[in-house]
């Protein structure tokens, strides 16, 4: 099957997204605000002495920015998932000479790369000018940041494209993602580094997807770790991450076809 | 070799009971109990290339359900389907190039953006090439007169566009046989109309194969050349439309104009149904009365100035079939 044929759904989806300006605005103006409660709460234990931060504040300040951005780059991608099981919709893809899963999967790149046009470019921009300086690794650790994030934010559609394929157990896949945004939270470090919990807390992250979708790429922005660390492990983690979620959702997607294929359309 | 092949079919889904009241609830969640609910109870019948077939029924007869199993969506309990040579639920893809599908009550168009985007998408999908694609486009535009439809969002047309939309989006692969599923639902007269002659005008000159379900008679007697009737999951009868209409019209509509400003007529069999000055219809049961007496009767009493005879509609038909055979509609 050719590849090709489903890069259109990138670029409708992207088109379509686009399209939403009230929407988007509202979403990156409510990303920006958590922003800059976040990077004031540190700065205030800072200032405060609430906390030993081994960290340059203004290195804190980027990386809770993009921890942040994150959750906001990628689309509410399970609530489509879980549409089309619950209207039975996903039935009727089947008879397409497409898969299912690369559609969704694509759109939902489509969808995340229109909202990195805005978060990437006004986003950082505004950053700068709030935080006053760039992250201590300079412009080319925030460029290797931005990729990352990018690749990890692909990886967390995967995971949301799971979540929502529960609906056909669970009827409505809003609780498992719950479950999932909390464990990003925690495992991903969205509100501070995995390095300031518990050291076995941070050893258990690791062995998680968040971790590799969320923190890995944002870590460089502390200024911390090597080369090889930052780069080469990240790159590392994210194929074997990327193996393992397609491996699942094809095993997912699979059972539940069956299932479909029993109880109807 | 048919087009379409199915034989034995049967589907059975299983419906989990729900409990009355709050005790059969909770009942109901520790140990559910399962009924199954059969659709399909082991139909058969063979529709040639370029026939256009309709499959009527009342509602949760099996008509959907037959479609989900030709096209793909769906896996049978039991029997055999053949579908352009294909078996659909094992050979999807394969099909899916052949077939062009239409459920009347879902959108295969992306509702927030023009249709044209969801043609070009549909395009690559099916890897039509792109001379053909815009060749094909260009002539289903002026077909079904959509050209100025095709830069609006979907969800900004009526529903008879969004149908009009519908169609060429199934037709765009030029698919040799089409699954239409109430295609005319919800549409007014003149829509409906323009569907009926473009599917009937489409499968005439290309040979499609048409098989088509509808509540709609009007959707059978514009399109179709053959009827099945299916009921609780089961086919009543197969019959060319005229084979239908020679052995289930027992009533004709006879209308006369006449120089006088009325006639009586009693005779039996025969009942008057429209009286107006200087003219009168009148209902024949032809197993009573032949129409020849009737026509006779009233040259004897009157000056008749013209005399229609008509079969009654095919909705007065298939509602004799399902009085017949007991079906409840």
């Amino acid at each position: 099957m050719s590849l090709l044929k489903y890069f259109p759904f990138i670029k409708l989806s992207f088109k379509n997204h686009l399209s939403h300006t009230m929407r988007m605005i509202f979403r990156f103006c409510g990303c920006f605000f958590f922003m800059v409660v976040f990077i004031e709460l540190w700065r205030l234990i800072d200032r405060e002495g609430l906390l030993e931060i081994p960290y340059k504040i203004t290195d804190l300040a980027w990386y809770v920015s993009f921890t942040q951005m994150f959750l906001f780059l990628s689309p509410r991608f399970f609530m489509v998932i879980n549409e089309d099981i619950r209207s039975g919709d996903i039935a009727y893809f089947l008879i397409r000479p497409i898969s299912y899963l690369n559609m969704r999967l694509l759109e939902g790149i489509g969808a995340l790369s229109a909202n990195m046009v805005s978060y990437y470019s006004v986003g950082v921009f505004l950053l700068w000018l709030y935080i006053g300086e760039l992250p201590s690794g300079g412009i080319v650790t925030l460029i290797t940041v931005m990729i990352f994030l990018y690749l990890g934010s692909i990886l967390h559609l995967m995971f949301q494209l799971m979540a929502g394929i529960t609906a056909f157990w669970l009827q409505e896949a809003e609780p498992m993602y719950r479950i999932y945004q909390k464990l990003l939270i925690v495992l991903g470090g969205l509100y501070m580094p995995l390095t300031l919990y518990p050291d076995w807390v941070e050893k258990f992250a690791s062995f998680t997807p968040f971790y590799t979708m969320m923190y890995m790429p944002v870590r460089p922005l502390l200024n911390e770790g090597t080369f090889f660390e930052n780069v080469i492990m990240t790159l590392g983690y994210f194929c074997v991450w990327f193996v393992l979620a397609f491996m699942l959702m094809g095993w997912m997607y699979r059972t539940c076809v069956r299932r479909l294929e029993v109880n109807g359309g | 070799m048919s087009t379409i092949h199915v034989e034995n079919l049967s589907k059975t889904f299983k419906l989990k009971k729900s409990g009355k009241g709050l005790s059969g609830a909770i009942k109901s969640f520790f140990s559910p109990e399962w009924k199954d609910v059969h659709a399909l109870q082991g139909i058969s019948f063979d529709i040639e290339k370029g026939e256009r077939v309709a499959f009527i029924g009342p509602n949760g007869a099996g008509k959907s359900t037959t479609i989900k199993l030709l096209s793909g969506i769906l896996n049978p309990s039991a029997g055999q389907v053949s579908v352009n040579g294909y078996v659909p639920w094992q050979e999807r893809e394969k099909l899916s190039y052949e077939i062009g599908t239409v459920f009347g009550q879902r959108s295969q168009l992306w509702y927030h953006l023009p249709a044209q985007d969801t043609f070009d998408l549909l395009a690559c999908a099916y890897e039509i090439k792109p001379d053909v694609y815009r060749a094909r486009l260009k002539h289903l535009v002026e077909t079904f007169e959509i050209g100025p439809l095709l830069e609006k969002p979907v969800r900004q047309l009526s529903l008879g566009q969004r149908m009009r939309c519908e169609i060429v989006a199934s037709f765009l692969h030029a698919p040799s046989t089409l699954f239409l599923d109430e295609p005319t639902v919800g549409l007014d007269v003149s829509a409906k109309a323009m569907i009926r002659d473009l599917v009937y005008d489409s499968s005439k000159q290309n040979g499609t194969t048409v098989l088509l379900t509808s509540h709609d008679t009007g959707d059978i007697e514009k399109v179709c050349d053959r009827v099945i009737i299916i009921d609780e999951g089961q086919i009543i009868i197969d019959h060319s439309i005229d084979k239908l209409r020679s052995d289930y019209i027992r009533q004709k509509i006879v209308t006369f104009q006449t120089k006088e400003e009325e006639i009586q007529i009693s005779l039996k069999g025969v009942t008057e149904i429209e009286k107006k000055p200087h003219k009168s219809s009148f209902s024949i049961d032809v197993s009573k009365q032949s129409v020849e007496a009737l026509i006779q009767h009233a040259m004897d009493q009157s000056s008749l100035r013209d005399i229609t005879v008509e079969d009654p509609p095919m909705e007065e038909i298939i509602k004799t079939i399902y009085k017949d055979h007991k079906v409840s509609a």
